[in-house]
């Protein structure tokens, strides 16, 4: 039991002590923590998606450091089939290695290891299947309207995506979604002596993608096996009512994988409250060859991966919609090119219709 | 002092100067042979008897010991000429008193009085001075010219204006090192009623949180630990029925109605062989018997709760019945003032409570008890994510509920029994509405049991003994779907149900006027019964579904796993003086039954599971030795306590499973070793004006668990501080009477901090930043205190009209500190660069202001 409770706190007993002039409060509080050494992280995903693949290994920080983790670069990352074939993965830069494309592509049904050498050690992942990730069947909304904290009512649309899980427990899956929109802009600057934005126009087609972030979506099949899930995946603004683009990714990942997924959530969401399960080192399957008790973090997970895209009704809604104020700008005549980012893509997202 | 011990036995077991009749010879045989069968009860392996042999044995062995209570003419082996001296302790509406202290000044020797107010001497002829006491009442001293058998019936008058204290330790003012009692309180309820409270009602368990030795993790969680115990290991007792949660609002207030209770008494230490089936401690709560004689009224009206109870005679001096009921109104708060994302919250409860009396005769008294307490509580907008389910907004609900009907048969004053057969039963429950997956989740535990216990007083001895035998049942858990839309497929975990039974007998021995002794022993025996599956796990492995390899069906009734064992239970005190005694005393308690929590403070909706072929039982051993004293004419009363304690197979948690609806619990279950140990002082003044209690102590409490799974390195093999390890716990109570109708009365509170768990590393996965854990519990959380303040204002005890009324008031956390429930630490992942997350740590308090109540009390 764990977000949960702790906001089940929050909520019944700050408005009791309220009401008798007390203020339940939450405070920052500055805790001593203590440093330790830096240790292995890894952050691998192989799919039926054509490669190439990544893997990205850093080092552990202390909790209260303001730098970044610092990414490993020198080690030999290789990940192998079940057949004992070696399919070796290059440093880019920054602690992010590649497969190459042309050599690995991996499939479902097939079995993985990643082997990681560094700093004279071998560490291996446990062997871990792709699995066949079921598809996306139909997204559909639901209007509902949400009271915010300044007492002011704004719609919004609950997303649903139905999946039909295959019968026999055992499936976990694991979600992400994006919202993209076609942009004419590539690029915004700000003057702050002027207090000016300035926006440029693309050279080519490019789309924005928004995401959101810190958002840990899985699920096991436990207490759904062999149904047709209805499931709310995200909510979307009703700020306009034109059909709003989304790319859903369905990935069908392994238990190991499930499992280090979901201590993180617990983790990251609540650790520490009265209510709370006690704070556990996230467990990972990866582990050193030679000394087993060495703690490596992260996870490699093999998974199937179905994507889908596609545009949601937004005039459904029995109200007109709320309009957010657009930021003024002043338009520039240089183009500038649709660099591939977390938030920007020129490729032409799977689904769209111009 | 073993051999004055024996040489007194064998006296008392023969006596070579007697002529004895068959019949009392016979008598001593079958005592011989109730001696024979408890030793040999003790040093065999009960874990090797069948079930068969093991209710055989049971079988004769409560033959021989309700023999023994047959043969009634035990005191004709004293030679001496001697006199019964027998009474009964009332009030003036004539409710007897039970616990009121008898002491006869000339043998500076004295006891209570039992549960009807009845009490009995032997004594040679000759004259006597009698001092009758009681907590609230002006003490009575009688002469009595002992030449024949005597009745006595002792009215006692209330001493309303004069002694509201806040009785600690109840009984005579030299109970404290008279009798052979460690770490035991009693409170009546005026006691606890005087103190400030919280939301002007008055509560129990707030009031055993004051005592020492008695931790909790935190401002109104559910439970309280006692030395080093989870909160599971108190047997909570209302009228003889075990309470499996007690909490009203999450733990702010607790199910016992303060208008009727009669006292409760606190065992934290020296638990007597009568109690049993919890490893730590025993709350036994009574309810006082309705008033025989006129009808009444009784209610309270405050902020958040009131209360309301009727009592009416309904066959006078026979039959006599009290209802109350209890109601709480904190929705209209959600409602009316607050915020309009919060008007769907639901936070309610109410209870009733039924207490009749029955008797049929002046040997008898029937006593019917039955409660009911409900609570509801919902929050808008929270989910279930640990299900897997997405939900907007859980409604949680539980119910407990008990019935108990104790039959009371006096066969003298020297000897009866008690019959007691009751139900209690709990059922927590919650529902997810998330739209496509809407379900309910239920579960519960029911115990049925029948308890026999007799009591026999000699001269010098005073043996109780009896038998329990309970059925438990747990639905451990189901999910259910709630709509036909719903995509949840209907779940259930194993039903468990088990027998379990126990012996015992408890004898409190005067060896001498300075020499107590009060031992006792208890056989318990447990049968988890089918039907039921137990899942085998490869040899040599650890318990993982990996490695499950085979599964054992066992069919209804069918024994899956018995344990038994023997729990001794000593007690000695030896009085240097008329002021000084020392006390050791020693207890073993086994439990069987336990509460599934992995986390810092319980739910209500937290599973109970029952021992089984993986789920050893828990095993308390304790050692306790105490120093007390009396100063300055009984003014001042202390006692230093010091206390080790052992609890095997403590249970503790595979990291990162969750319990709830888990269908292999042995799998996330580990049991290691508790260890506690404590010194623990208290100090009492008593005035005419002031009254106060000083409680103090130092202590630790720790476990150890080898865990064979690799995620649990953190705590594995290495004594970690248990959740509620508090160090230095601080209670100070102060009562002062201005006039007599105003008192004021404090109470400071300090605790140092609790354990918690700070990360000392983070990663980047996804960019998430994640904290990383790699100990437990080795920080804390700030110190905690607080001061209270009360004040009541009586009715005038000059006016005597019937209708009485009663102000409080009362400030809670005067000084307005902001207290810590708990240090938190949250990684707010919002940005797309890890580098730009933050992650802070925050300190939540509950209650972080001063916050005032008052409530009317009435009486008519």
């Amino acid at each position: 039991m764990n977000s949960i409770i702790n906001w089940t706190f929050f909520k019944i007993f700050l408005p009791i002590a309220l009401y008798f002039f007390a203020s339940a409060c939450v405070e920052p509080f500055i805790p001593e923590l203590t440093t330790t050494s830096e240790r292995l992280t890894v952050e691998a995903l192989i799919s039926n998606d054509p490669g190439p693949y990544k893997v990205i290994l850093s080092l552990s920080e202390p909790y209260s450091s303001p730098d970044n983790n610092l990414p490993i670069e020198t080690a030999q990352v290789s990940v192998k089939d079940q057949n004992g074939a070696l399919f070796s993965f290059k440093h880019d830069n920054r602690g992010v290695y590649y497969s190459d494309s042309a050599s690995f592509n991996a499939k479902t049904g097939h079995i993985y290891t990643l082997i990681i050498r560094w700093n004279g050690k071998e560490y291996q992942s446990s062997p871990e299947l792709l699995k066949e990730a079921p598809g996306i069947d139909t997204a559909y909304t639901r209007y509902v309207e949400k009271t915010l904290l300044n007492g002011i009512t704004k719609g919004e649309f609950e997303v649903y995506l139905s999946t039909k899980d295959p019968v026999g427990k055992g499936d976990f899956y694991k979600w992400d979604h994006a919202h993209l929109n076609k942009t004419d802009f590539c690029a915004f600057t700000y003057d702050g002596e002027a207090r000016v934005r300035y926006r440029f126009p693309c050279c080519s087609p490019c789309w924005n993608i928004v995401k959101k972030r810190g958002v840990i979506d899985i699920s096991a099949d436990t207490y759904f096996d062999g149904n047709t899930v209805n499931r709310v995946i995200t909510s979307i603004p009703y700020d306009d009512d034109t059909p709003y683009f989304m790319v859903f990714d369905q990935y069908a990942i392994s238990k190991n994988t499930y499992t280090f997924w979901k201590s993180v959530r617990t983790q990251v969401n609540n650790t520490g409250g009265i209510f709370d399960n006690p704070p556990a080192t996230i467990p990972s399957n990866i582990y050193n060859t030679k000394d087993t008790s060495e703690l490596v973090l992260g996870v490699f997970s093999a998974a199937g991966h179905k994507s889908r895209g596609i545009y949601l009704k937004r005039n459904t809604a029995p109200t007109n919609p709320y309009r957010s104020t657009p930021t003024e700008y002043k338009d520039e005549r240089v183009c500038r090119p649709c660099e591939e980012s977390f938030k920007m893509t020129a490729k032409k997202p799977l689904g769209w219709i111009d | 002092m073993l051999i004055i011990a024996l040489k007194r036995f064998k006296i008392f077991l023969f006596n070579p100067n007697y002529n004895y009749s068959t019949f009392e010879l016979l008598c001593r045989i079958n005592l011989l042979f109730y001696l024979y069968l408890t030793t040999f009860c003790l040093l065999n392996k009960i874990d090797a008897l069948s079930m068969k042999k093991w209710y055989v044995l049971l079988f004769f062995k409560f033959f021989f010991t309700l023999s023994t209570f047959a043969c009634q003419d035990l005191p004709s082996i004293f030679q001496e000429r001697e006199y019964l001296l027998v009474g009964v302790v009332k009030n003036q509406q004539g409710v007897p008193l039970t616990d009121a202290t008898i002491w006869i000044e000339e043998l500076k020797k004295g006891l209570t009085t039992d549960m009807n107010g009845f009490f009995s001497f032997t004594l040679k002829s000759g004259k006597y001075t009698i001092k009758a006491s009681f907590i609230g009442y002006t003490t009575t001293i009688l002469e009595v010219n002992l030449n024949q058998n005597t009745t006595l019936i002792i009215r006692l008058e209330e001493s309303l204006e004069l002694l509201n204290t806040v009785e600690i330790v109840g009984g005579g003012a030299d109970k404290n090192v008279k009798n052979a009692e460690l770490g035991v309180t009693r409170l009546n309820a005026q006691a606890i009623k005087e103190l400030p409270t919280l939301l002007g009602e008055a509560d129990v368990i707030r009031t055993i949180q004051t005592l020492p030795g008695i931790t909790s993790v935190g401002e109104s969680a559910t439970g309280f630990n006692v030395r080093g115990g989870n909160i599971d290991q108190n047997l909570l007792l209302l009228d003889h029925i075990p309470i499996f949660n007690p909490s009203h609002l999450i733990g702010f207030f607790s199910i016992f109605n303060p208008d009727l209770l009669r006292d409760i008494t606190f065992y934290r230490g020296g638990i007597p062989a009568q109690y049993g089936g919890r490893a730590s401690s025993v709350l036994d709560v009574r309810l006082r018997d309705p008033n025989m004689e006129s009808n009444h009224l009784k209610g309270s009206v405050g902020l958040i709760t009131s209360r309301f109870l009727v009592e009416a005679p309904l066959i006078k001096n026979k039959l006599s019945s009290a209802i109350g009921a209890r109601w709480s109104y904190a929705d209209y708060l959600f409602r009316s003032f607050l915020r309009p994302e919060l008007k769907e919250t639901e936070a309610n409860f109410y209870d009733f409570t039924f207490k009749s009396i029955y008797k049929p005769s002046e040997k008898d008294q029937v006593n019917l008890t039955a409660f009911i307490g409900k609570d509801a509580f919902r929050i808008a907008g929270d989910s279930l994510s640990t299900l897997e389910i997405n939900a907007s907004s859980t409604r949680y609900l539980w119910k407990t509920q008990g019935a108990s009907i104790r039959w009371s048969h006096f066969v003298n004053e020297n000897a009866g029994f008690h019959l007691t057969t009751f139900f209690s039963d709990y059922q927590p429950s919650f529902d997810i509405p998330a739209p496509g997956s809407e379900a309910i989740f239920k579960s519960g535990i029911s115990q049925k049991s029948i308890q026999g216990e007799g009591f026999l007083s000699q001269k010098a001895i005073t043996i109780r003994t009896g038998f329990q035998l309970s059925k438990l049942d747990i639905n451990p858990g189901s999910l259910l779907p709630a709509s036909q839309f719903s995509s949840i497929n209907p779940f259930f975990t194993q039903q468990e149900s088990a027998l379990e039974s126990a012996i015992f007998t408890n004898t409190d021995w005067d060896l001498s006027p300075a020499i107590r002794l009060s031992a006792g022993i208890r056989f318990s025996h447990f049968a988890l019964l089918g039907p039921g599956n137990q899942y085998i796990y490869a040899n040599e492995k650890e318990r993982d579904i990996l490695n499950l390899i085979d599964t054992a069906y066992f069919s209804n009734n069918q024994i899956i796993k018995q344990y038994a064992g023997w729990e001794p239970r000593l007690g000695l005190r030896i009085s240097l003086n008329q002021v000084f005694s020392i006390k050791a005393g020693f207890h073993r308690a086994m439990q069987y039954l336990h509460l599934i929590t992995n986390s810092t403070a319980a739910l209500p909706t937290d599973r109970w599971k029952l021992s089984d072929a993986y789920i050893k039982p828990q095993i308390a051993s304790q050692l306790t030795l105490g120093l007390f004293a009396n100063l300055n004419n009984n003014q001042w009363e202390t006692s230093l306590e010091g206390y080790y304690k052992r609890i095997q197979n403590m249970p503790d948690y595979r990291s990162g499973t969750n319990l709830l609806l888990l269908e292999y619990p042995e799998t996330a279950i580990l049991q290691g070793l508790g260890r506690s140990y404590g010194l623990e002082l208290w100090v009492r003044k008593q005035s005419f004006r002031w009254d106060a209690n000083l409680s103090y102590s130092l202590s630790r409490s720790e476990i150890l668990v080898h865990s064979p799974y690799p995620e649990d390195r953190a705590f594995s093999g290495k004594y970690y501080p248990s959740n509620y390890n508090r160090p230095h716990t601080l209670n100070l109570n102060v009562l002062y009477r201005i006039n007599k109708r105003i008192r004021l009365s404090a109470i400071f509170t300090y605790l140092s901090g609790r354990p918690a768990t700070f990360p000392d590393e983070r990663i980047s996965v996804n960019n998430i930043f994640i904290p990383l854990y790699t100990s437990r519990n080795g920080n804390t959380t700030p110190d905690y205190h607080r001061l209270d303040l009360g004040l009541i204002i009586d009715s005038d005890p000059r006016i005597t009209k019937k209708w009485k009324g009663k102000w409080n008031f009362s400030l809670y956390n005067v000084y307005a500190r902001k207290n810590p429930y708990s240090v938190f630490f949250k990684t707010i992942n919002d940005r797309p660069v890890s580098t730009r997350n933050r992650s802070n740590a925050f300190q939540l308090s509950v209650i972080g202001s001063v916050i005032p109540s008052i409530s009317y009390e009435f009486d008519y």
